[in-house]
């Protein structure tokens, strides 16, 4: 609080000095530096409480807007608002946010209400939600090219005022807000004595948890409305708040409230006084959370490692007798698969005129040379991402585990970055620095692993850090308006564009050869999710058989990486349709998952390839966006 | 600059030996632009690409010249669709360093003319285009008509000039909104910021940028500027909330132009043009100027 | 063969165990006993690796457990946790085929002979009939039995049960002592169990080590724990015994 006080002072002190002498710095005090501050001030108090009442309500110390997936939500509402339908910007602002925050919390609490709100499945569950609602924000950027450096600065939360208005119509509805958690503070004390104790003590339990959670929404809404995305204000200032002390609710709520206020006002504060000289332009929202995921990391440590929730109260309906079997399901998988192949290969739309057809015959082998790498890329990609998450998932036994959680791809993407700036981005180098990216996330994982034999939980969340680290960085970039930002943007999309036949036979080979591997310590992968304890009892050494396995799953989703982009969730979706088609062993899970997961690249690269002829759209994108809604529905009904 | 130009040409000079038998046969060669300001500029020298990247937006943007309907799409400039670029069958593609990423395989389709006019060498960007306009006049065999092009740019300039003088050439800043807050700011060296000197007006923004020639700022940062007359130009497209938002900002209306209405927003210009561009932005700015009487 | 000599245990400067020392040979049936805290469980632990020890020497077959391959040992010695795992989508024989791995490994081929000994460890515990549903659909006491079918498979020497039976009926828990009895006394397993219910170790146990305070207080045969003073010692209690109406063997109560 000192050190925000300070810096508020040395950005404010010398206007007011100067006011005194010139009308145009009095105007600039009163207009922009104090409201700025107020907004500041109260878009951090607001977000700490609303972090406070989601950890009170989820027992959850990582639960925030943020990282629930709430502020990406509100994002993507207000990117769709402002394309298609911009009358609803002015008054209906704050509704269009709260509508998208709602949904946004709504999916990703009914993920975790499956699992008792373990918080590892609510934060990886609201991490694949902000990517899909980035993934959307994404392909409407780059449909719609000139609002793009705009939209970037709603993603990355600035806080750069012109007038008083939106500080004081922001305070009213806080004010509201606030006193209605005031209010909730006596049964949310009950409810620290657990969800049973209280409704016997006569607590309406989950109308409670109900109105707590829409508060905090409500609020995050509120912020994300006026000022954009500000991540992990909400996650650190009930952290802070804890750490000095406050131990009740009351004392979390009020105490948060302040340290999200000095907490937001001290980072930009500090934005404000480092890029003074410079006078770049650096979005608050974007620093908040550079400076805030090497926190969540420190959180981490104090976190309980073994937080496995007992098995949900609500039976699941499961099959009595064991799954047919058949080999059936192989063969439709199969001929699906060629069936696909031969779609993307041979279908397209005629150049000149975009009616759909097959190549023509002077040019069918030159169509078919653009075309074969990118199927292989696609192909390879997704069978290798899918491998990667049937692995992490039996890992960590936790079915919302993907490499892209992993923050493997995040590592590539660095990499990129880093190139972009550093050189001329040619394909070769661009591989050669993703490779590198992906390397050193994995060098990293390997080192925090090394402490905790692997610990599957923990290496997850600082994938989760990684990847909000990585989004930051490339906000920044990205805000300048820099036009590399577009050539950036575009490879995280996940466009098997840039590859060519060396690469994908590759990849393709890399892929082959490590999916053997997997094949090989199928029993692993068997007996892991019984427990540590079951695993160790049968002589499997864990350190060991972790190691392998997330070396393994780490090599193939970097190689994916580098063939279709980091965003895809073929990782994730593999896995899940294997298990649906009954394939339940580790081994058959392998390779029915790695055939889904490289159907479903290939579906979107053929789509991506021709529906908006000759615009191309990444496969990554496209793959994210049909296939994310169906995991969802998936997850649901099981 | 001087070696600059040197290096585009010994570029060009390589590429030369492939283009030479088009010409030669005299057939027209079959060019593919993948740059705005460059196919632009193709049309002016009187030679119509068979395709160019962004047709969709060709009228959001550049606007003049009319783009003929015959040419055909081949997509967006970084993801060039390279189906209907090898259907094209073309014998020169013209890129620029901004697509250095896409060359190797656009040069197993056809022979790549790079031309750099936006790069991280800086420098002025008028000059850098009349030159680009120049080299790719030799390697379409038109140096004829891009020296006639240039000379009626000049004397378009030389018109705008005049008429900007007999107004009395006030400074401008010149900006693209972004949203309510942010705007992008057109800094020296910049395509605006060089024609602007060229037709005798000074960009009225202290600050500089990178070699796009444009700054990111929040809107309350055009206080900065202290010239006294200066009038502020936005281009369109403008986000739709901006102006209504700012009308109730005190910062906006207590900007001095803003106050005095020496504000105005002008039609899309392409900020990252070549020379039609810049005279389509000093036709602009003389009309503008021209109705300040 | 087991033997422990001044075991010590400790996490984060709390001691909880101290200064245990004991054997365990096949064949014999071996409850621990002790109030909550006791360090019964976190005994097991160790003779099962799943935690360090800071003090003494633990040795299996005169070698010192950590110096001992993890498959190997665990074709000694297996180990059933308090808690089992989420077994997701696995029928029982599936589950129970998972207690060969010390015997084939990540790679080695699951052959005849292996099919065969799960065949047998699903028959040894009734759990032949349930072979191809889901774990996860059945009963408690099931679930249990076919857990100990794994056990069973592995083929190791000795048992250690962290409280098997905490969450059966009275029913099942005297059909799974039984059965873990009989795989002692017929099949020459040696068997270490922790235990809740004091009687019930009586009853079934050869030999009952009573712990409390993470220190060792008696290792003595059930009719020796069934004392009035040592059961208030152990439990902190008064305990009064009474004798089976049938059977004649000393049952512990509350007085």
């Amino acid at each position: 609080m000192a050190l925000a006080g300070w810096l508020a002072w040395a950005e404010i002190g010398p206007l007011i000095a100067a006011s005194a002498q010139s009308p145009v710095a009095a105007l600039m005090l009163m207009n922009s530096a104090l409201p700025r501050l107020a907004v500041a001030l109260l878009s951090g108090m607001a977000l700490g409480l609303s972090g406070a009442l989601f950890q009170l309500v989820l027992k959850n110390p990582l639960a925030s807007p943020a990282t629930l997936g709430v502020s990406a939500g509100a994002n993507l509402a207000l990117v769709i608002a402002m394309l298609f339908a911009p009358a609803l910007m002015g008054f209906g602002r704050d509704v269009v946010a709260l509508a998208g925050s709602g949904i946004a919390a709504g999916i990703v609490l009914r993920l975790g209400a499956r699992r008792d709100f373990s918080p590892f499945v609510l934060i990886l569950a609201g991490l694949i939600v902000s990517l899909w609602c980035g993934a959307l924000a994404a392909i409407l950027i780059l449909m719609n090219d000139h609002y793009v450096a705009g939209l970037f600065i709603w993603g990355a939360g600035s806080l750069s005022q012109q007038s008083w208005d939106p500080a004081l119509s922001l305070l009213p509805k806080l004010m509201v807000a606030a006193l209605l958690a005031g209010l909730m503070i006596r049964p949310l004390s009950l409810m620290e004595a657990g969800d049973v104790t209280a409704a016997a003590l006569g607590a309406r339990v989950p109308r409670l948890r109900f109105l707590a959670i829409t508060i905090a929404v409500v609020l995050a809404a509120l912020v994300t409305s006026t000022v954009g995305v500000i991540s992990f204000v909400g996650l650190v200032a009930p952290a802070l708040a804890r750490l000095s002390g406050a131990r009740r609710p009351a004392g979390i709520l009020v105490w948060s409230s302040v340290f999200g206020a000095g907490l937001l006002a001290a980072t930009d504060g500090l934005v404000l006084w480092t890029t003074g000289a410079m006078k770049d332009f650096v979005p608050t929202g974007a620093v908040t959370a550079v400076i805030g995921a090497p926190l969540l990391l420190a959180l981490l440590g104090g976190l309980k490692a073994h937080h496995r929730p007992l098995p949900s109260a609500r039976p699941r309906p499961l099959p009595a007798q064991g799954l047919r079997r058949g080999r059936g399901r192989w063969i439709w998988l199969a001929a699906g698969f060629l069936l696909l192949l031969a779609l993307a290969l041979l279908v397209g739309r005629a150049p000149l005129t975009g009616g759909w057809s097959l190549p023509a015959v002077p040019v069918f082998g030159d169509i078919l040379a653009l075309r074969l790498p990118r199927v292989v890329a696609a192909l390879s990609a997704g069978a290798m991402l899918a491998v990667a998450g049937v692995i992490l998932q039996r890992l960590t036994g936790n079915e919302l585990a993907s490499p892209e959680v992993l923050g493997i791809s995040a590592g590539s993407t660095v990499g990129v970055t880093v190139l972009l700036f550093v050189a001329v981005p040619t394909l070769p180098l661009q591989l050669v620095a993703a490779s590198l990216g992906a390397l050193a996330v994995l060098a990293a994982i390997f080192a925090l692993g090394l402490g905790t034999r692997f610990e599957p939980e923990r290496l997850l969340m600082a994938g989760v850090a990684l990847s909000a680290l990585v989004d930051a960085v490339c906000g920044v970039i990205a805000v300048n308006g820099d036009p590399r930002a577009m050539i950036l943007l575009r490879w995280m999309s996940g466009s098997t564009y840039s590859a060519n036949l060396t690469l994908s036979l590759t990849v393709l080979a890399v892929g082959l050869l490590l999916t053997t591997a997997a094949l090989a310590m199928r029993r692993w992968l068997d007996i892991l999710p019984l427990g540590s304890e079951t695993a160790s009892g049968v002589g499997i050494d864990l350190g060991r058989a972790r190691f392998l396995l997330f070396l393994v799953a780490g090599i193939l989703s970097g190689a994916a990486t580098l063939a279709a982009g980091p965003l895809s969730f073929a990782g994730l979706m593999g896995p899940h349709i294997a298990r649906e088609l009954g394939l339940k062993r580790a081994g058959a899970q392998i390779v029915g998952g790695g055939l889904a997961g490289a159907g479903i690249l290939v579906l979107a690269d053929w789509a991506g390839r021709n529906l908006a002829f000759p615009y191309e759209m990444p496969a990554g994108l496209v793959a994210a966006l049909i296939g994310t809604p169906l995991l969802l529905a998936l997850i649901r009904r099981r | 600059m001087q070696s600059l130009s040197r290096r585009a040409f010994m570029m060009a000079a390589g590429i030369g030996l492939w283009s030479l038998p088009a010409r030669a046969g005299g057939v027209a060669p079959r060019v593919v632009s993948l740059d705005y300001g460059l196919s632009s500029t193709l049309l002016s020298l009187g030679l119509t690409p068979v395709g160019i990247a962004g047709v969709d937006d060709w009228g959001k943007w550049v606007v003049e010249p009319p783009l003929p309907p015959e040419v055909a799409d081949v997509g967006d400039a970084l993801m060039v669709n390279l189906e209907a670029l090898t259907a094209l069958a073309p014998t020169l593609i013209l890129s620029t360093p901004y697509l250095d990423g896409l060359t190797p395989v656009l040069e197993t389709i056809a022979p790549v003319l790079r031309l750099s006019v936006y790069d991280a060498s800086g420098g002025s960007i008028l000059p850098k285009a009349e030159a680009a306009t120049r080299l790719l006049g030799d390697r379409i065999g038109r140096r004829a008509e891009a020296d006639a092009f240039l000379q009626r740019a000049d004397q378009h300039f030389a018109r705008c000039r005049d008429a900007v003088r007999a107004a009395g050439a006030p400074p401008v800043a010149l900006i693209s909104f972004l949203d309510a807050r942010h705007a992008r700011i057109y800094t020296a060296p910049g395509l605006f910021d060089d024609t602007l000197g060229r037709i005798g007006m000074r960009n009225a923004w202290p600050g500089g940028g990178q070699y796009w020639g444009f700054d990111t700022i929040g809107i309350e940062r055009l206080t900065e500027i202290d010239a006294p007359n200066a009038h502020l130009i936005a281009f369109e497209p403008l986000p739709r909330e901006a102006l209504p938002t700012l009308r109730q900002s005190p910062i906006w209306n207590g900007l001095s132009f803003v106050r005095d209405g020496r504000f105005a927003v002008l039609p899309e210009t392409l900020m990252f043009g070549m020379v039609n561009e810049a005279m389509r932005f000093a036709g602009q700015m003389a009309d503008y100027v021209g109705r300040l009487r | 063969m087991f033997s422990i000599s001044h075991l010590g245990v400790s996490i984060a400067a709390t001691p909880l165990l101290q200064d245990i020392s004991a054997t365990f040979a096949p064949g014999e049936m071996v409850g621990l006993i002790g109030h909550n805290g006791s360090g019964k469980s976190t005994l097991v632990k160790v003779l099962a690796r799943q935690i360090d020890h800071h003090a003494g020497v633990v040795t299996y077959g005169g070698k010192p457990i950590a110096a001992i391959e993890p498959r190997v040992f665990a074709r000694e010695v297996a180990y059933l946790p308090q808690h089992t795992g989420d077994t997701g989508l696995m029928t029982v024989r599936e589950l129970v085929a998972c207690g060969r791995y010390p015997w084939h490994g990540a790679l080695g081929r699951f052959s005849e002979a292996d099919a065969a000994t799960v065949e047998e460890a699903m028959v040894r515990t009734h759990v032949d009939g349930l072979a191809g549903r889901v774990v996860a659909t059945l009963s408690g006491g099931e679930r249990q039995r076919v857990w100990l079918a794994m056990l069973v498979a592995q083929n190791s020497r000795f048992l250690l049960l962290d409280e098997p039976t905490s969450a059966l009926d009275i029913a099942h828990q005297v059909e799974v002592l039984q059965l873990i009895r009989a795989l002692a006394h017929d099949n020459g397993l040696g068997v270490i169990i922790v235990l809740h219910d004091v009687n019930m170790a009586a009853r079934f146990c050869d030999r009952v080590l009573a712990l409390k305070g993470g220190r060792l207080l008696i290792d003595a045969a059930p009719a020796t724990i069934m004392d009035r003073r040592l059961l208030a010692e152990i439990y902190g209690l008064d305990m009064g015994i009474t004798r089976h109406p049938e059977l004649g063997m000393p049952l512990a109560y509350v007085s």
